[in-house]
């Protein structure tokens, strides 16, 4: 993963907020998200929001305690388990279920705007995933949603995708929305 | 009279272009809380728009409908109605309030970033100290 923190602290080491379209492979998947959040929050100190529509918070909680990465530092909005209701717990905000796209955006607009610093980011993981639930023209109107609100922001915006699970039109639109687009693993 | 006839059917009007433009929000958002909360609200207009037209027919054709041991004027059983709809409203908006709200947790934050910022500072005049020294 070495190459990955290369690439990221040479192309947004000057910028306030930008964001990144990251690519990878299914085997890679855990690794980059890993690097991605030590990056951010144990080099750079910054704190931020983490949504997951892949692992359930306890499953990433877990995750960053092995990697020695402070969690207390992100807010954790829970898009993957399809239990229905929304409930709150810790720092986690569990939505339900991703369909519920209005909730999703909600949530993520009052996490990042509760967070006090300057600097901060927010981490979309996955693309794909919304993707499974949802139509492509509704995915593809959030992620034109999204890519304007982290602009308005202000944030280090990261989306993570699987490239192989992504539609191309969908990848191609994204990475005209993005600063940098990372591919990670697979044949490329 | 003519008067109370345009303020009726203004309110009316007002009321069901309202009730035309939730109806036209609904429709975008996804199934979630915000699209609870905003039924919640179109039935609290819904009955306040029941009201009006109510009232704005007897106005007009001077009906009157008696509903018998009720009231004198029933239609103010939609009033009650409606504020009922609003408590539940108000109730939504404390929960989604609960759900969305991050002020706590961003507080919190705040406070260890502080913390792991003055440790680092403290750690690094400690390292200039014992340069210092040598």
């Amino acid at each position: 993963m070495l190459e990955l923190k290369e690439t990221l602290k040479k192309e947004i080491k000057t910028l306030r907020d930008y964001i990144i379209l990251i690519t990878v492979d299914a085997k890679d998947y855990q690794k980059v998200s890993t690097s991605i959040i030590k990056f951010l929050v144990s080099e750079q100190g910054l704190p931020g929001v983490y949504v997951t529509l892949n692992k359930p918070y306890e499953v990433v909680k877990r995750n960053l305690a092995s990697s020695s990465i402070d969690h207390r530092l992100m807010i954790f909005i829970d898009a993957t388990s399809r239990s229905g209701d929304i409930k709150k717990v810790e720092n986690c905000l569990y939505i339900g279920s991703p369909e519920k796209l209005s909730d999703l955006s909600v949530a993520m607009d009052q996490a990042v705007k509760a967070l006090p610093t300057n600097e901060k980011f927010l981490i979309f993981d996955s693309l794909n995933t919304l993707s499974i639930f949802n139509k492509p023209s509704t995915v593809a109107r959030f992620i034109h949603f999204l890519t304007g609100k982290i602009r308005e922001w202000k944030v280090k915006g990261i989306i993570i995708t699987l490239e192989k699970e992504t539609e191309p039109s969908l990848l191609d639109e994204l990475t005209q929305f993005s600063d940098y687009r990372i591919d990670m693993g697979g044949e490329s | 009279m003519a008067h109370i006839v345009l303020v009726s059917v203004t309110t009316v009007i007002f009321g069901i272009a309202s009730l035309l433009l939730i109806s036209r929000a609904r429709r975008r958002l996804s199934d979630g809380s915000i699209r609870r909360y905003m039924d919640n609200f179109a039935i609290c207009l819904s009955f306040i728009v029941i009201f009006s037209v109510w009232q704005t027919a007897r106005t007009i054709f001077g009906v009157n409908i008696d509903v018998e041991s009720l009231t004198t004027y029933p239609e103010y059983i939609f009033i009650a109605f409606a504020y009922i709809a609003f408590v539940i409203s108000s109730y939504r908006v404390i929960k989604i309030s609960e759900e969305f709200g991050f002020k706590e947790q961003g507080a919190k934050i705040n406070q260890i970033v502080k913390e792991t910022k003055e440790g680092y500072q403290m750690q690094k005049k400690f390292t200039k100290t014992k340069k210092g020294k040598k």
